[in-house]
């Protein structure tokens, strides 16, 4: 058989095959939809927290109306009874506690600093730091309000004296993903693993029956031609995520379309010599699935994406390189949402190529004869 | 010999034939435990790479460079000649922030005049960017109070001392639970859990539709002398065991690990752990009594499990997720077990005030190997509904 042939025996083989069907084409577009609802409204809007006001004096009243329209803090109670506020945070009512101890008062009229305190259940890290920030932010309004007032009675014009308060003044600008959305990050990245994942397993579980039946076919035409099935099923499943799913949820997309569409080519290369190796490796149908799906969250990880690259250990900050969900998630998420060129994402592009050329030789050498396979 | 003592025997004797389905009980846990932590046993974001553009060249700017490199988490490895170059720094991701120190800094702060810093962040990669912030944010606040400081004092004004103070009112973050942002024990102490409710799940799925798929199912039947309980029972107790004992050395490590971090009872957790792994197994037998098939039921059990983290509440809270998303937390083991991780184990919140997520997670395994056992008794057992690929 030649090539073609040999392509065309594999398309066949996947619509005769409904598991197969299943995880090649109708998981990528059921997770479409399903991985990005969580993330839907992009923000915590609203972070319960408890206000503890031990001071009861003038001051805490004007921060606790800072705090009040604070926008990212809802304040469901105040209180200073220890057991309820114990009891609020043990049922997990409220992630944030903002305690304005006793003498808040007393230490502004005196000069000295007084300090509020924030305490927020470190399990819940991204609304702990969200309190934290609303409160530093009404805490040094605040502040510069007390300042200003005192450089005035001193005799100080407005402006002089607002000009003394803050000698440094840093903006920070988001230059990508400008509303800093938790959806926006993670999504597109996750993206790039369910076309991995889905392939991995589909191919494994096509393979796994064929291995089964001592049908797997050897030889370097035959193995061309399932890289080519497999491949332009993973340049489908990218094409749809990427031109179709990202614009649907309105996720960005900067990058020129001939970059996105050579990188997805060579991305599908990628997966589809990687699914192969491991189609070979598992001698049954249900093998890949069994073993593959716990390997997403590890994977995502790795790739130096959502924990950054730096802070892996040495050995992982080079063998991440081996995974092409590494330099696909690096690669697509640069292109659709940083707006990069292809020369941008050189590092990405020489990773997908080295290993592409890696696996595809293997996988010459692997399937140059059926040879005796374990069952 | 009893029909459980039987029937357990058969099953251990596959785990001992089948080296496979021998590696995903035995060995695949443990690996994968280990690993998660090894990607966060750097505990905390260190040394992500920024550039500074320094338009000013001043003794000023020299100062500043130092200081912000010298903050936690941040390492200033690029000095960038024009913004064009630095802008092609952070879209090629060799830095993740990019601090312009604008042109006569130094002359304006000596006149009193405020400069303006811009500290362009790659918010795409969030981790980084939020690193970022906080800690060139602190640096630069450090050192303009220095500067405030100074020129107050240039100016002769002593007589009130609250002018000195450059922050009147000061709020201190003093964590909870968990001290520090420690992603050791935020993110791999939580990913592990679900890690295992994805082997749970796999792991029945295998043991029961093994027996359909290979049409095995009346042997299987037969040496537990024909009772459904006590063939489900004995078959999935070799895994529930594995489960008890890498529980116990999961709950183990991570508190030898940050003991100041776990307050609570470990045994509490430890057993809503293996409570939340027999939950999901629970499910398990369910997904396979339902569809008797052994692949559908895994691909099921993926779709259900795989993305269960997401859904947890754990990386972004419940709270702020639409109401649908919210119900399907709702049904997987794994968000009621983090409720229970957080306030029990965390928080050292006793265990009547936490009951609700452990009768839920109780409920769920009831109801699932409640229905699940139905289902298989009614038509697991006939051989029309076995083979299926």
């Amino acid at each position: 058989m030649s090539i073609w042939q040999h392509s065309l025996h594999t398309w066949q083989l996947i619509f005769q095959d409904k598991g197969a069907i299943l995880l090649l084409f109708v998981a990528g577009l059921i997770y479409s939809f399903f991985y990005p609802l969580p993330y839907h409204y992009e923000q915590v809007e609203s972070v319960p927290a408890i206000l503890i006001d031990q001071d009861q004096s003038t001051s805490s009243r004007t921060l606790q109306r800072l705090l009040l329209a604070a926008p990212n803090l809802e304040l469901r109670q105040i209180s200073n009874d220890p057991a309820t506020i114990q009891s609020a945070l043990w049922q997990g009512d409220v992630m944030a506690l903002i305690i304005i101890p006793h003498g808040f008062h007393q230490d502004i009229l005196a000069g000295r600093t007084a300090q509020v305190q924030v305490a927020s259940h470190g399990g819940y890290l991204l609304a702990g730091s969200k309190a934290l920030m609303n409160a530093s932010e009404a805490a040094m309004t605040m502040g510069a309000a007390i300042r200003l007032h005192k450089l005035q009675s001193a005799g100080f014009s407005p402006t002089q004296a607002m000009d003394s308060l803050q000698p440094l003044q840093l903006h920070s600008r988001a230059v990508f993903n400008p509303k800093d959305g938790y959806g926006h990050s993670i999504v597109p990245a996750v993206m790039v693993l369910v076309i991995q994942q889905t392939l991995l397993i589909g191919v494994t579980l096509l393979l796994g029956r064929q291995a089964e039946l001592k049908q797997l076919p050897s030889g370097w035409r035959a193995y061309s031609g399932m890289l080519l099935t497999f491949s332009s099923i993973g340049l489908l499943n990218s094409l749809y995520f990427f031109l179709v799913a990202l614009r649907l949820q309105q996720y960005a997309q900067l990058g020129a379309l001939l970059h996105l569409l050579v990188f997805c080519l060579l991305f599908s290369l990628c997966i589809g010599s990687f699914a192969l190796l491991l189609g070979r490796l598992f001698q049954s149908r249900e093998r890949g699935l069994q073993l593959l799906l716990v390997s997403a969250v590890p994977m995502l990880f790795i790739s130096g994406y959502s924990w950054p690259a730096e802070s892996l250990p040495t050995a992982l900050y080079y063998l991440r390189w081996l995974l092409p969900s590494t330099a696909g998630i690096h690669g697509f998420v640069g292109i659709n949402q940083l707006g990069a060129n292809l020369s941008d994402i050189l590092r990405e592009v020489m990773a997908l190529t080295g290993l592409s050329i890696a696996l595809i030789s293997y996988g010459l050498w692997l399937y140059r004869s059926s040879g005796k396979l374990k069952a | 010999m009893s029909a459980f003592r039987r029937s357990l025997a058969r099953e251990l004797a596959h785990l001992q034939h089948d080296q496979g389905d021998r590696f995903l009980t035995l060995w695949l846990m443990p690996a994968l435990c280990l690993f998660v932590w090894w990607i966060f046993s750097a505990g905390q974001p260190e040394q992500l790479p920024i550039a500074v553009l320094d338009q000013d060249r001043s003794s000023l700017s020299r100062q500043l460079i130092r200081l912000v490199d010298a903050a936690p988490g941040v390492a200033v490895t690029l000095s960038a000649d024009d913004s064009k170059a630095a802008v092609d720094a952070l879209r090629q991701r060799q830095v993740y922030g990019l601090l312009i120190l604008p042109q006569d800094m130094q002359d304006d702060v000596y006149r009193g005049q405020p400069a303006e810093l811009v500290l362009q962040l790659n918010s795409q990669y969030t981790t980084y960017a939020s690193t970022l912030q906080r800690g060139i944010q602190q640096a630069i606040l450090t050192a303009a109070a220095a500067i405030s400081a100074d020129r107050l004092q240039r100016l002769g004004i002593f007589a009130d001392a609250s002018l000195n103070t450059v922050m009147p009112v000061q709020v201190l973050a003093t964590p909870l639970y968990n001290e520090g942002p420690n992603y050791e024990v935020f993110l791999a102490a939580t990913l592990i859990p679900a890690l295992f409710q994805i082997l749970a799940m796999v792991l029945t799925v295998s043991a029961i539709g093994r027996e359909l798929r290979d049409g095995t199912a009346q042997g299987w039947l037969d040496t537990a002398n024909g009772s459904v309980a006590i063939a489900l029972c004995s078959k999935l107790l070799p895994y529930l065991t594995v489960f008890c004992l890498y529980g116990a050395g999961y709950v183990w490590f991570f508190q030898q690990l940050v003991p100041h971090s776990y307050t609570g009872s470990a045994l509490s957790i430890w057993l809503s752990f293996v409570l939340m792994n027999a939950a999901a197994m629970a499910i398990g037998v369910l997904l396979v009594a339902l569809t008797r098939n052994f692949r559908m039921a895994l691909s099921l059990a993926g779709f259900y499990s795989a993305p269960a983290f997401a859904y947890s509440g754990q990386a972004f809270p419940l709270v702020a997720m639409p109401e649908l998303a919210q119900y399907w937390a709702s049904i997987l083991p794994l968000t009621h077990w983090l409720k229970i991780y957080n306030q029990q184990w965390l928080a050292a919140a006793p265990f009547v005030m936490a009951s609700t997520p452990w009768l839920i997670l109780l409920s769920i395994f009831l109801l699932g190997s409640l229905v699940g056992s139905l289902l298989l008794k009614r038509s697991g057992f006939k051989p029309e509904n076995w083979g299926a690929r």
